[in-house]
Parts: structure tokens; C-alpha cells; sequence
């Protein structure tokens, strides 16, 4: 008896048998599941019989469908489905077992599980998108950049030529102008070109030993003419006892410097700038080096303060005319593990405060930039020109042309460059990079693994408007570079180095 | 002329296959996900010119691998669709031996290829990965904004009255 209790409780209350006849009609029904009436069409109960119908004439033939989401007059289950197509003997019956709470249980498990596999594909997902975007962006600001500075060298560099020649005052005054507009718009390129590598990961602080005092008299002659020209004071104030060399990337130092003061000197129009420098010792090896800015300039409110501390990459801050000096800064001090603060108000002025760990000198001074020289004017030199554009080929021979010593030719592409070089002997290329056919970077690279070493000795300087690349040329054999816009004293000194180099491997 | 055609949506879990049921019977949507354990099975009739073709549509649970579906789901089956997600290269990396699979094991069965949520992504963006993935698409759908959900279970009626 118990037994029948039992499979009455666990068992006929899981399970609904149904008999139909071969046209599909129910014959016999148990409705311990759900409610059936004998005669009905089986079809008419849910569309999924609809679709065993075609199965019925195969006679003999079990089929199992497991879990099969069913609501047949009201009742909704989740059933396993035996259907068994009919025998001579047998009628077709099917059998329902019930698991619509197995069915319930495993949806919240599967649930939580698909649901934390698609967050973390769509978290993947966003990542990828962005390094794409980052790369778009790099990748343009690169290519803008190129396009913007090639013609800006032309026109920089033909402003220089002209002024030159005789020029009555108003003249040299729109001169003026024009170089001054030139220039700006080469810095605001350089700061996008900046930002767009610090927020790809690609700046590299490169350490190297300066001399405070020789930073602030650099700065000093900077800002002499500005001095002039507004009447204010500058104050630069070192104290006594700070280590008179640093080791730090000194030219990311000096645009720390430029940037700020560029911004104190634009918004004071009276009054002074001031600059204090200090060290804090960290311990025998390190120091923290101070320095803050303070102007009696027009200030900003609050508001404004509080977003330049807080402000982010390619955040401009809406102080017109503040460019992207501030974001560069901040994200240079971030990159030297330091420190910045402004402090503001309006007409009360401005104060930045810097803060960045360096390391002692301990008396190691690098060596002394070089100071032998080669003047041009004495050294007969073959220099082939290899550059696509008509209007930087007359620049450079232009810049060139008060040197009658220098023999130049020109080469229009790589291709061009290798012919050349075979026939002739060259003692420097000046080679662009973004030239049709042979680009100047694959050029530089055949020539450089040149097997006769009267070619591939060949110094080559490359004339680029992307000097982010730098560390590609270097690897390509490119021995110095000029990076687009450049004057005629940035071509020189270009050519004057490798020359001073090429003399003191031979040890002249 | 009224026929009756079981047709199957196939493809990874979250790729949309309810969604997109859901917008050709009922012509609404949810951005909830509520996974679907087992199989649930809607119809929906079709006019396609001058014959009526009832379609069971079949909604089975999102496999990663063909092989894993269990047969008697398929049985009987006149067309299949395959879903994935255009925003999930997961559900995409094996389309083509998923394809393979199919037309291999079931010769006779019309199958579409349908990129769905392509209201996520940039359309172009996704056409060049498709290009790159070499994916073969009949479609692509938003089950979200309906876009071309009807003429995709309609298209696949037209196939199957052939």
C-alpha cells in the first residue's frame, strides 16, 4: 500500500500520460498535469504537437524532447515529452514528466552565468573599441600633423628668406606678425602631437643630468624680449642650497616652464611674474624640486580652478587663449611621478605650484653638449636632396645657397635615391620621409645595409613632419633629424652635428 | 494554398533569437535577457502572395556548438535561422564552421545567417569585420528597433513555399 501512496505523491503527480488515436484525436488522458478533453485534436492544444503530427505514420518510433516549455489550457510547465508514434498493437501515447521546477532552478543558474559571460565580452568589447579609437586618433593626429607642417616649413622657412632681403619697416613689422602666427600654430601642433603621445603610453621621460642655473638662465634670455615688451618684473628666485645638478628629462622640464610661464606672461599685463625654486631633501640621493609661478595677472574664479586640477587629456580649459599648455603639463608632472596645484582667484592672480622627485647629480655632469664645430663654409660637401615636393627642395636649397661649397642634387623618391647613390659619391642625405614609391625610412634602411660601405656610410638626416617616429629611424640607420617646420639655424646645426660626430669617431 | 513549416532559430545564448521571435509575433521588445532553458515554440502565419504558410517557429536554447543541440529539436525542421551577435565576436569566430555543419548534416533545411543588435555597432565598423571574419550574412537585424525582422521570417517563407 505504502508503495502506491508513494508513486500516488512523487510520481503520478510528476507524470501525464495521453493516448491518441492515429488521426491525431486524444483516446485516453490522466490530466494529473493538465486539463485535456477525450476527442480534442491534439493539435489543437499547442503548436508544438502541430509539429509532431508528420511523425505519427512512422510507426514504432520513440522520440524524447526535453524540456519543452508548454501552456495547454492555462497550465504552464516545462516538460520532458516521451511521444511514441504507435504500433499495431498500441495506440500513439505521449508522456509528459514534469520539471518545470528542475527547469526553474536551472534558469537562475544559467541566467547568472550568461549574464556575467556577455558583461565581460561587452567589457572586452569596450576596451578593444577604445585602443581602436586611440589608434584612429594617434594615427590622425600623426597624419594632420604631417600635412599641417610641411607646408607651415615652407612658408616658415620662406618668411625667413624674405626677411632677408631689403624691407622698409611696415614690411618687417607683417613679417613679424606672419612669423609670429607660424609659430603658434607649429607649438599648438607640437601639443597635440604631445598629448596624443602621453595618452597613448608613448612619451618617454628620458633621464639626464642638468643644471638648474643653466635652466633658469636658458628661461631668462627666453622671456627677455616679453619682458620688454609688457613692463613687468620677472623674479626668478633659486634657493642657496638646492643641488645644482638634477637628473630628470631637462627639455620636459623646460616645456614644464615655458608652458607655465607662456600662461603667467599672457594673462599679467602689469605687475610681476615670479619664480621659486626650492629642494626638499628626500634622502642622500633624492630631493623634491620645487618650484611655483606666481603672477599679479587677471586670475580665474574657483569654478575654473577646480577644473584645471581635475582637468584631462585634451581637456582645454575655457580660459581663452590657454591652448593645451596646462593638460601637457599636468600629464608631464603625472608621468615624473610629481605634483601640481593652482591656486586662483579674480584680479588676485595666479600661483602653480610644482612639485617632482629627481635624483641627485652627485657632482656626474654629462658631458658638455659639443662645442666643436665645422663652419659649413669651410668644408666642400656632396649632400643629394631626396624629397617629393618641389617647394621644400627650393627651401633647402635656398637655406643652403650662401655655402657655394655645398654641391646639391636632388632626388625625387627612394627608388631614385638608391640609382643616385650607386653612381655618385654623397657625404650627407637629407632625406624626406614621405616620399611615392620608396618611402624615405625604407630608402634610408637598403642604404644602410648597403654592402659597399662608401653607400651605406652615407650620414642621412631625415626631414620629417612626425618626429614621433624618431626611435624608427634611429633603428633604420638614420643618423639625425629635422623635424618640419624648420629654419635654416635647425638645418645647419642638424648638419654641423653629424659632421662633429663623424669627426670624433675618427678621432679628429 | 495553408502549409504548415517548422523552422528553428539556432545560435549562441544572448544572441537575441527570442528577441527577434518576440518582434515578428508579438511586434515588441525588452532589454531585459531572460535566458531560455529548453525550447519554447510560437506560430505565426504568413501571406506570401496568394498562399498562407503557418510557421511554427521553434526558440531552442543558445548552443555555442551545433553538435551540442539536441536532434530531436531539429526534427522535422523545413528552415533554419543562425543568430549572432554582431557586438559579440564570440558568437561570430566559428560561423563559418557552424555553416559547415549545417549544410553538411542537413542539406535540405534553408538556412539564413543573421547578424542581429546591429543597432549597437557602427554598421560600416561591423561590415569591415565581417569582411575580415570572411562571415557569410543574409542579414542584419535589430530585434530592438525591428529593423528587417519581418523580412527575414518572411524571406525564409518565400524560400520554403519554393
Amino acid at each position: 500500500m505504502i508503495t502506491e501512496f508513494l508513486k500516488e505523491k512523487y510520481i503520478n503527480s510528476k507524470c501525464q500520460i495521453i493516448v491518441i488515436g492515429h488521426d491525431g484525436r486524444i483516446t485516453e488522458t490522466d490530466n494529473y498535469l493538465f486539463e485535456t478533453n477525450k476527442g480534442t485534436q491534439i493539435s489543437n492544444l499547442h503548436p508544438f504537437f502541430e509539429t509532431i503530427n508528420h511523425l505519427l505514420p512512422d510507426k514504432n518510433k520513440e522520440h524524447v524532447f526535453h524540456c519543452v516549455n508548454l501552456e495547454i489550457n492555462g497550465v504552464k510547465g516545462n516538460y520532458n515529452i516521451v511521444f511514441f508514434s504507435g504500433s499495431d498493437a498500441l495506440n500513439p501515447y505521449l508522456i509528459f514528466y514534469d520539471f518545470t521546477e528542475n527547469c526553474d532552478y536551472l534558469q537562475t543558474i544559467v541566467q547568472r552565468r550568461n549574464d556575467s559571460i556577455i558583461a565581460l565580452e561587452t567589457q572586452l568589447l569596450k576596451e578593444k573599441q577604445h585602443i581602436s579609437e586611440k589608434k584612429f586618433k594617434n594615427k590622425f593626429l600623426a597624419n594632420i600633423s604631417h600635412d599641417l607642417k610641411t607646408p607651415l616649413g615652407a612658408v616658415l622657412g620662406f618668411l625667413e628668406i624674405l626677411d632677408k632681403t631689403p624691407l622698409n619697416n611696415e614690411q618687417k613689422d607683417l613679417i613679424n606678425t606672419i612669423r609670429k602666427s607660424g609659430n603658434h600654430i607649429k607649438s599648438l601642433i607640437d601639443d597635440l602631437l604631445d598629448l596624443s603621445k602621453i595618452e597613448a603610453g608613448e612619451l618617454k621621460i628620458n633621464y639626464n643630468t642638468f643644471s638648474v642655473y643653466d635652466l633658469i638662465n636658458h628661461i631668462q634670455k627666453i622671456y627677455t624680449p616679453i619682458l620688454a615688451s609688457k613692463n613687468l618684473l620677472f623674479n626668478p628666485v633659486i634657493q642657496q642650497n638646492i643641488p645644482p645638478f638634477l637628473v630628470c628629462d631637462k627639455t620636459r622640464i623646460l616645456q614644464i616652464f615655458i608652458n607655465l610661464l607662456d600662461n603667467a606672461f599672457k594673462f599679467t599685463n602689469e605687475g610681476s611674474v615670479s619664480l621659486n625654486i626650492t629642494s626638499k631633501t628626500i634622502n642622500e640621493n633624492s630631493v623634491e624640486f620645487n618650484f611655483s609661478i606666481t603672477d599679479t595677472g587677471i586670475g580665474f574664479p574657483d569654478a575654473k580652478q577646480n577644473s584645471i586640477n581635475s582637468f584631462t587629456k585634451f581637456h582645454q580649459t575655457d580660459i581663452e587663449g590657454s591652448g593645451l599648455g596646462l593638460s601637457i603639463v599636468t600629464k608631464l608632472v603625472e608621468n615624473m611621478n610629481g605634483k601640481m596645484q593652482i591656486l586662483s582667484g579674480v584680479k588676485q592672480g595666479t600661483c602653480v605650484q610644482v612639485s617632482i622627485p629627481m635624483q641627485t647629480a652627485n657632482g656626474i655632469v654629462e658631458n658638455p653638449s659639443i662645442n666643436q664645430k665645422i663652419p659649413l663654409t669651410e668644408t666642400c660637401l656632396q649632400i643629394l636632396i631626396a624629397d617629393d615636393n618641389e617647394v621644400n627642395i627650393t627651401l633647402i636649397k635656398k637655406m643652403l645657397k650662401e655655402y657655394p661649397n655645398l654641391t646639391i642634387e636632388t632626388a625625387k623618391n627612394g627608388v631614385e635615391v638608391l640609382e643616385i647613390v650607386k653612381q655618385k659619391y654623397f657625404d650627407l642625405i637629407l632625406m624626406d620621409i614621405e616620399m611615392p614609391e620608396m618611402n624615405g625610412f625604407e630608402a634610408s634602411r637598403k642604404i644602410k645595409t648597403h654592402p659597399n660601405p662608401t653607400i651605406s656610410n652615407i650620414p642621412i638626416i631625415a626631414i620629417t613632419a612626425n618626429a614621433a617616429e624618431i626611435e624608427k629611424y634611429t633603428l633604420a640607420g638614420i643618423s639625425g633629424y629635422v623635424s618640419k617646420p624648420f629654419l635654416k639655424q635647425d638645418l645647419l646645426i642638424a648638419i654641423e652635428k653629424i659632421f662633429v660626430e663623424n669627426l670624433r669617431k675618427m678621432n679628429i | 494554398m495553408l502549409s504548415l513549416k517548422k523552422i528553428v532559430l539556432v545560435g549562441h545564448f544572448g544572441v537575441g533569437k527570442s528577441s527577434l521571435i518576440r518582434r515578428f509575433v508579438k511586434n515588441s521588445f525588452s532589454d531585459d535577457y531572460l535566458v531560455t532553458v529548453g525550447v519554447h515554440i510560437v506560430k505565426k502565419t504568413v501571406q506570401i502572395n496568394n498562399d498562407e504558410i503557418t510557421l511554427i517557429i521553434w526558440d531552442i536554447e543558445g548552443k555555442e556548438d551545433m553538435q551540442k543541440l539536441r536532434p530531436s529539436f531539429l526534427l522535422g525542421t523545413s528552415g533554419f535561422i543562425y543568430v549572432f551577435d554582431a557586438t559579440r565576436e564570440s558568437t561570430y569566430i566559428n560561423l563559418s564552421d557552424e555553416i559547415n555543419y549545417i549544410e553538411t548534416h542537413y542539406p535540405k533545411i534553408n538556412l539564413l545567417t543573421v547578424a542581429n543588435k546591429i543597432d549597437l555597432i557602427e554598421k560600416n565598423t561591423f561590415i569591415k569585420i565581417a569582411e575580415n571574419n570572411k562571415l557569410k550574412i543574409d542579414y542584419f537585424s535589430s530585434a530592438k528597433t525591428g529593423e528587417n525582422v519581418e523580412l527575414i521570417f518572411n524571406d525564409l517563407a518565400k524560400n520554403l513555399i519554393k
